[in-house]
């Protein structure tokens, strides 16, 4: 289950940063990645939620700032 | 498109980015809100149409100035919020007087009018509505200073429309998926991001067939079978008694509608044929009924046989002179639907639904495939003229060769100069015609007035007649003339695929060189610029005996000594000129 789920994670994150999945790992924050700003961070928060159909709270979205946090968060909602 | 998932959306665009050739469609969107990623949905569902699109979302909150850089884009599309219009819009809103709400309503009246005029030469705006839908979910409100200022506004917006310009109601899309699915509150509290991806793919999804009608890519055709489809029943099973076909039943309710539709679509401009596995002299007897709304001749051709539907589609296509991606099928039965996707998967295939009330339905989205900028004369004409043209292609079995065909036409063509011809069939013309067109340039109503303004250019159009009937203005040449070096330049020359094999465009073109050969231009050149659909005249110019001076794999260049040319012998053609 989980590593379904960290495959389905980097694919997302690949395909809004438009990076290679070699240079990503689960844990980077959006301080290492240059091109994870808040826009693309609503892209990435728009396709995980329609990807596992979900939904963060109010509070979390901001909080959201690192692949590991968001695995995290992830596995409490599905 | 909607069923690819944002991520995968995101994926696909980037590969599309690099296997796209062909001129570039650039799309702006300004906006008072966050609007990413409707760009990426945007930019990968045109890319997946073959358009080479690039949209880019104009700056937050900055339409006044955004509209000015957008100017010199091929497409507009205008979000303001009214959810949004000014900060803290929805707290202040309820507390502001008379006077103070007029006030705004003003300054915003006169913002949408500064935008429109910036916006005015873009060959194509798409401009939302104001709407009072976000933020509000409570019918018997009687805070009614939200909806004054969205009616009013939207007032605004319908008085001063222009040409160009598409007015989409967003709030039909609520409607359909409900509120809580389009309009994201968090994301709007916390980027002022009001819209879900949900929200973006459907919009883009409604948009879609304005975008195609401005880059040509309209459907033409709509294929209809009978049984079941445009009645209820079998005739050949059930009899005419039997079958559904007007006021007079429930079922037969649902189909008078359809006709009323269909009719509508025919008054647009869209040629309607019939595909039907049936004897003829059934289907007849349902069309002789008086109680029945359509007639055989609101049809532009008839299948009524028992072939493949296949081999009957492509027999339409061939006798309209139509592409088949300009095709919609409409049929009740899986089995053909299915077959004609695999056989012919340009052609866009509907089934009528299982639950008869749906079917209206279905149709308000077969609207939405045929849109087109508002019907010009020629278009409600276009049955008409399609019938004699299967009246002329009878009539050429009877001569030996074809020039006994031409000479037997009494063809006429009527030249239009700036003055007497029409401008927007002349930019519809540029908008529409795929086959015989040398440089597929397409031009808005106001780029053509451009032209007959400028000195620069020389713009004709020709009307063409014969003995059956009249085709209307189908053909247009513009030249820039660049008076220093005496050289002319032909920038557009297309005909529509109505006029084609009649060797009208020899005659057109040798009238127009004619007109040069005493003035003191010299040279004038040519182009031929490749597309998926123009293959039929790359060799135009070599028939007319222009030289050849430069190719490669889509474009093509062309030069002609004016004291050179050899005017071409005038038979079965009559050539008059209507220049005042």
């Amino acid at each position: 289950m989980s590593n379904d789920l960290e495959i389905k994670l980097i694919k997302i994150f690949c395909s809004v940063l438009e990076i290679k999945e070699s240079n990503l790992y689960f844990n980077m924050t959006m301080d290492d990645l240059e091109k994870w700003d808040s826009l693309n961070h609503m892209k990435i928060i728009a396709a995980i939620e329609e990807e596992f159909s979900i939904r963060f709270d109010d509070d979390l979205l901001e909080k959201l700032t690192s692949l590991e946090i968001i695995k995290e968060e992830l596995i409490k909602l599905i | 498109m909607i069923k690819l998932t944002l991520s995968e959306i995101l994926q696909k665009n980037t590969e599309l980015l690099s296997s796209m050739n062909g001129p570039k469609y650039d799309i702006g969107i300004i906006s008072n809100v966050t609007l990413s990623p409707i760009n990426d949905i945007l930019e990968c569902a045109l890319r997946l149409e073959s358009i080479n699109a690039h949209v880019e979302l104009g700056d937050y909150d900055s339409i006044i100035s955004d509209c000015k850089n957008f100017s010199q884009k091929n497409a507009v599309i205008v979000f303001w919020e009214l959810t949004n219009l000014i900060a803290d819009f929805e707290i202040s809103i309820n507390r502001m007087n008379e006077s103070q709400l007029n006030q705004l309503i003003e300054r915003f009246e006169d913002e949408i009018k500064f935008v429109l005029n910036e916006l005015k030469d873009v060959p194509l705006v798409l401009w939302n509505k104001f709407n009072s839908s976000l933020n509000s979910y409570n019918p018997i409100s009687d805070k009614t200073n939200k909806i004054k200022v969205s009616n009013m506004l939207n007032n605004v917006l319908q008085t001063h429309k222009t040409p160009n310009m598409v007015v989409i109601d967003l709030e039909k899309i609520f409607i359909e998926h409900g509120i809580n699915k389009v309009f994201d509150a968090r994301q709007f509290h916390n980027s002022k991001a009001p819209y879900t991806t949900l929200f973006y793919k459907d919009y883009v999804n409604k948009i879609l067939p304005a975008i195609f009608a401005a880059n040509g890519k309209t459907k033409k055709v709509l294929v209809l079978d009978c049984d079941n489809t445009l009645w209820g029943g079998v005739i050949g099973e059930d009899g005419i008694d039997s079958i559904a076909i007007d006021v007079s039943t429930k079922k037969g309710e649902i189909f008078s509608y359809i006709h009323e539709k269909i009719l509508d679509l025919k008054d647009q401009g869209v040629m309607l044929a019939i595909c039907s596995k049936n004897n003829y002299q059934d289907v007849e007897e349902v069309f002789d009924n008086k109680n029945f709304a359509l007639k055989v001749s609101d049809f532009s051709a008839l299948r009524i046989n028992w072939k493949h539907k296949m081999e009957n589609i492509n027999s339409i296509a061939e006798e309209l002179n139509v592409g088949l991606d300009s095709f919609v099928f409409l049929d009740d039965s899986m089995f053909e639907i299915d077959n004609i996707k695999k056989a012919l998967p340009e052609v866009s295939c509907f089934m009528v639904p299982k639950n008869i009330s749906d079917y209206p339905k279905l149709f308000d989205s077969l609207e939405q495939l045929f849109f087109s900028f508002g019907a010009t004369k020629e278009d409600s004409n276009r049955t008409k003229m399609y019938m004699e043209e299967s009246k002329r292609k009878k009539e050429s079995l009877k001569w030996k060769s074809q020039e006994d065909y031409l000479e037997s036409l009494g063809l006429e063509i009527t030249i239009l100069n700036e003055k007497t011809l029409t401008i927007p069939r002349a930019a519809q013309l540029t908008q529409k015609t795929n086959q015989f067109n040398l440089t597929t340039q397409r031009y808005t109503e106001t780029e053509i007035q451009n032209f007959i303004s400028n000195k620069e250019f020389f713009i004709r159009s020709f009307l063409v007649k014969d003995k059956f009937g009249e085709y209307g203005e189908t053909g247009l040449i513009i030249i820039k003339k660049d008076i220093k070096n005496q050289s002319l330049d032909i920038d557009t020359l297309l005909m529509s695929c109505r006029v084609i094999g009649r060797k009208i465009e020899m005659f057109f073109i040798d009238h127009i060189i004619k007109e040069f050969i005493k003035s003191p231009f010299k040279t004038i050149q040519g182009k031929y610029i490749r597309t998926a659909k123009n293959d039929q005249v790359k060799n135009f110019y070599e028939s007319i005996n222009f030289e050849c001076t430069e190719s490669n794999e889509n474009e093509k260049y062309y030069l002609l000594e004016l004291t050179d040319y050899n005017a071409i012998e005038k038979k079965f053609i009559n050539i008059v000129e209507c220049y005042e």
